[in-house]
């Protein structure tokens, strides 16, 4: 993409234009706007510093960009909740952000761990679950897990969203669990969409016939409000 | 005369890559920074080409196909989707809302070129 490099300079002049921008929307969501264009703002002036990098191959930009992305992107569609604590994480996000791209409009070259821990609570936060997977213990009944504490959102009176990471441990099979019961369970409670976390899944030649292989599911679940 | 593109992008760094792929090849390009200003720029006016993001303000591309989709006008135009989103949800959003193909940022200027030549010729 070399031929690209003259546009270098209308790249960096739009990234001040857009941390700019992002700055001015983060204190309104920082002050309880509730405008949902405030996070689609934000969500494209990350996108729009994101596609800039890759063109250009600031891998480092590019990296943290595409995270600080997925996790505003979870946040407009309400996957995420936006709270106090991550407003100031979307603030701390920028800074690096900010530092990434003028570090590359200064051909400066950051150490590999710049913005790492940042970008770990991003990841952590755009997973979305304040359930630690490794923890859910899968003797406990199928309501205790729906009802588990997730990251969780009411958008009415009548119905609450749950994003729950269900990655349970290997030891699974051997005390006769069956996780599909679960996810049945949770489908007569309400409305249930699934996505397999395969990422996880092990390379071919590391898989062990004797191991069972559960990588994981991310469940999406909207619940009806029982009435009794 | 060559062909006409409206390339659409809410980033003057990217309108720029893709002009400046376009033009070296002899096609005309014609710019528009979001869904709104794409349909003003066209009117009733034919282009051969339009090139379009995802992620914009006022009217993104889904928003942008669907409009030209229902526009006689342009109800056939081939329209390419550019932009960094790579997921499937994403690319069936824009199959179903009508558009012609997909090409994922960063791209090469030889790929943008080849697959703008393949729809368009």
């Amino acid at each position: 993409m070399d031929d690209y490099a003259q546009f270098k300079a209308t790249y960096f002049a739009e990234c001040a234009e857009l941390l700019a921008d992002v700055e001015t929307q983060l204190s309104e969501l920082n002050e309880g706007s509730g405008d949902p264009e405030v996070l689609h703002a934000i969500f494209r002036a990350v996108h729009s510093i994101k596609a800039g990098a890759g063109a250009f191959k600031f891998t480092q930009l590019a990296t943290f960009s595409h995270e600080f992305e997925a996790l505003l992107d979870r946040m407009r569609d309400g996957r995420i909740q936006v709270t106090e604590p991550g407003v100031n994480l979307l603030f701390r996000s920028t800074d690096i952000l900010s530092a990434m791209v003028e570090a590359a409009e200064n051909e400066e070259n950051l150490s590999d761990e710049y913005g790492k821990e940042i970008l770990a609570e991003i990841t952590s936060m755009a997973k979305g679950s304040t359930v630690d997977p490794a923890q859910i213990d899968l003797t406990q009944t199928s309501e205790d897990t729906a009802t588990a504490p997730a990251t969780t959102e009411q958008t009415s009176d009548e119905k609450k969203n749950y994003f729950i990471k269900f990655t349970p441990k290997a030891e699974l099979f051997k005390h006769a669990n069956e996780p599909l019961l679960i996810i049945r369970e949770l489908q007569t409670l309400g409305n249930l969409t699934s996505e397999p976390n395969l990422d996880k899944l092990p390379q071919l030649s590391n898989l062990d016939a004797k191991k069972p292989i559960f990588p994981g599911i991310s469940l999406y679940f909207q619940m009806q409000t029982l009435k009794m | 005369m060559g062909k006409k593109v409206l390339a659409v992008d809410d980033s003057k760094t990217m309108r720029d890559m893709v002009s400046f792929t376009l033009k070296g090849a002899g096609y005309e390009v014609v710019e528009a920074a979001d869904g709104l200003l794409a349909l003003d720029a066209l009117g009733s006016n034919q282009v051969d080409l339009v090139i379009t993001d995802i992620n914009m303000p006022n009217m993104d591309g889904i928003g942008l196909v669907k409009a030209l989709r229902q526009n006689p006008a342009h109800s056939s135009t081939p329209i390419l989707v550019l932009t960094t989103e790579s997921d499937d949800s994403k690319k069936n959003e824009g199959r179903a809302a009508g558009a012609t193909g997909w090409i994922v940022k960063p791209f090469e200027p030889e790929k943008l070129l080849k697959v703008v030549q393949k729809v368009c010729g």
